[in-house]
């Protein structure tokens, strides 16, 4: 069901910021911004859900409620990537798509994670700061990219990766500590 | 163990319980992908689906690896852990409860428990089930490219690149095609039609002949045509005369030497001149300048019409005419002169069955006989 979701909120994200850049033809800043913003404000929306939920229902929201809100905004941003990169398979038909698997990609995927982190930490600074690390994260791979030779980008790549999975198990022990705290003070 | 140990002991349990199950999700996004990526191998080979669809879909595949990480994220929470390890609800009691005296009361069981328990390897890396599935999954597609490779390609995928299959799959193509527009059988068909109808063995073979041969021919038609009964009544009725006829009509033919001639000429005409004027009237008639040599088989034609005589006869025709430009002396539209160059030259057509086929038996015939070479050499 949340993939079923996250499908078509995906794709429909990536053709709004894709809007977003068409009207405004920005440099490349300018469009890294509007992609992290539109991942900004999906994971704001969500977290604005969760407390809205939690006060429609009079108790506090359930770990695991607040986890399918966050796979929700983690799906739909898998989408996002996904779809960008076929389109631009579509654009251009070479092999380079799997260079964007290791590159571009992981980029979406590494800061929905921060996002994600600063969703579990519930706090407003923390969404601001993680906006900002994602946006220089993001703006400063993409001008590496285009000054790297082919070799460095896969090297990049495989840095990425190994990024998402730190970052990846960063959030599951959030996530074990918040279920820790949960079991430990009963309801 | 204060409430922060125990806590530290249970996200150390926690953690080795991800990690297990993180190892596991990874391998199976691995398998997966393989076993898709050999799929859409055997799909080209079976389809000739074009690369881009193969890499479209092979990347769609090998974008779903945060379906492995994240799916399955929110039902992971500290108790079903805790459950797994427990003994008899004890630290599940222990962290629900509410009442400080009731810890205190489980607290050195729950610790010796833990302590336990983190000496043991409690969550020991094991294969998920779906992963066994999954490899044997693997297995059966990769047997199945190969299978499928070995029968359309003739030869095994063993590179495993898209691109040199689909080079490979294009190369065969293309040479089907070509196979496919060479006129081989219509040259043979025409070769051999040609061949039948300008024979002309050493023995040679006449116009009348062939012309024999035909109605022979068309009358075995007719008769082959007609009810298999009628035909055999009609053989009855042949008389022993009828039967004789032919190897009469083919001794004659044999006796005239070479029993090609042209058309138009007296021998045409003139069946008994075919067949030259043998002795004193031979010699009357080349005395007379009716023929070309008294005495030769070659009576009855003009000294022209033979073409070696012709050929040979040029520089003499040369030293002749002097400065004059030859030309040829017959109109060579008419096509009269060639039939002369067909039945010289009928003797060197050689009827061969050019016929190009892919036979799996000549081929391991030849696979064969090259390991032979390479065992003796």
């Amino acid at each position: 069901m949340i993939v079923l979701g996250a499908l078509p909120a995906g794709v429909g994200l990536f053709f709004l910021v894709r809007l977003l850049e068409g009207t405004f033809q920005g440099s490349m800043t300018i469009n890294v911004l509007f992609e992290e913003a539109a991942k900004f404000a999906l994971f704001v929306l969500v977290a604005l859900a969760a407390r809205a939920g939690h006060a429609a229902a009079s108790r506090k929201i359930l770990l695991h409620e607040k986890v399918t809100l966050l796979l929700f905004a983690l799906l739909c941003v898998v989408v996002f990537g996904i779809t960008e990169n076929i389109l631009y398979f579509v654009s251009f038909p070479t092999s380079s798509i799997y260079k964007r698997l290791l590159y571009s990609y992981p980029i979406h995927l590494n800061t929905a994670l921060l996002y994600a982190l600063g969703f579990l930490s519930g706090r407003a600074s923390s969404f601001v700061l993680y906006f900002i690390i994602c946006s220089l994260y993001h703006l400063g791979l993409n001008h590496l990219s285009l000054r790297l030779p082919v070799a460095g980008v896969y090297a990049f790549g495989i840095a990425n990766l190994v990024f998402l999975l730190l970052l990846y198990w960063r959030v599951r022990v959030k996530l074990i500590e918040r279920s820790i705290q949960e079991c430990w003070n009963p309801k | 163990m204060n409430k922060t140990d125990i806590e530290l002991t249970l996200r150390h349990f926690l953690k080795g319980y991800l990690r297990t199950r993180l190892a596991n999700r990874l391998i199976t996004y691995a398998l997966l992908n393989l076993a898709v990526y050999m799929l859409l191998l055997t799909v080209m080979i079976l389809a000739d689906s074009s690369l881009f669809v193969f890499h479209l879909l092979f990347f769609c595949s090998l974008s779903l690896l945060p379906l492995f990480l994240f799916l399955g994220m929110e039902r992971t929470s500290l108790r079903r852990i805790v459950r797994a390890i427990d003994e008899h609800c004890l630290v599940e009691s222990y962290l629900q409860t509410s009442s400080a005296e009731h810890r205190s009361f489980m607290q050195e069981r729950v610790e010796s428990h833990l302590a336990r328990k983190k000496s043991d390897r409690t969550f020991p890396f094991r294969l998920f089930t779906a992963n066994f599935y999954l490899i044997g999954l693997c297995l059966s597609a990769f047997v199945f490219l190969q299978a499928v490779s070995l029968i359309t390609l003739r030869d095994f995928t063993t590179p495993f690149s898209a691109q040199n299959l689909k080079t490979k799959l294009l190369e065969r193509g293309a040479l089907q095609k070509a196979i496919a527009e060479l006129p081989v059988e219509e040259i043979s068909r025409v070769d051999s039609s040609a061949t039948e109808e300008q024979r002309a063995t050493a023995g040679g073979e006449n116009v009348e002949r062939r012309a024999g041969k035909d109605l022979n021919d068309k009358a075995l038609e007719e008769l082959l045509g007609d009810d298999t009964m009628v035909a055999k009544d009609r053989i009855d009725r042949l008389s022993p005369g009828d039967l004789r006829q032919e190897p009469d009509q083919g001794q004659e033919q044999r006796d005239t030497g070479w029993n090609y001639q042209a058309l138009g000429t007296e021998s045409d005409t003139d069946p008994e001149k075919t067949q030259g004027f043998p002795g004193d009237e031979g010699q009357e008639i080349a005395r007379e300048g009716r023929g070309a040599e008294a005495g030769s088989s070659d009576v009855g034609r003009t000294y022209e019409e033979s073409p070696l005589r012709k050929y040979t006869a040029i520089p003499e025709q040369v030293a002749a005419k002097g400065s004059e430009v030859l030309s040829p002396t017959g109109n060579l539209a008419e096509g009269q002169k060639r039939i002369f160059l067909n039945a010289l030259f009928a003797d060197f057509a050689i009827q061969t069955n050019l016929r190009i086929t892919f036979n799996p038996l000549f081929d391991s015939i030849r696979e064969r006989y090259l390991e032979l070479l390479d065992e003796r050499f």
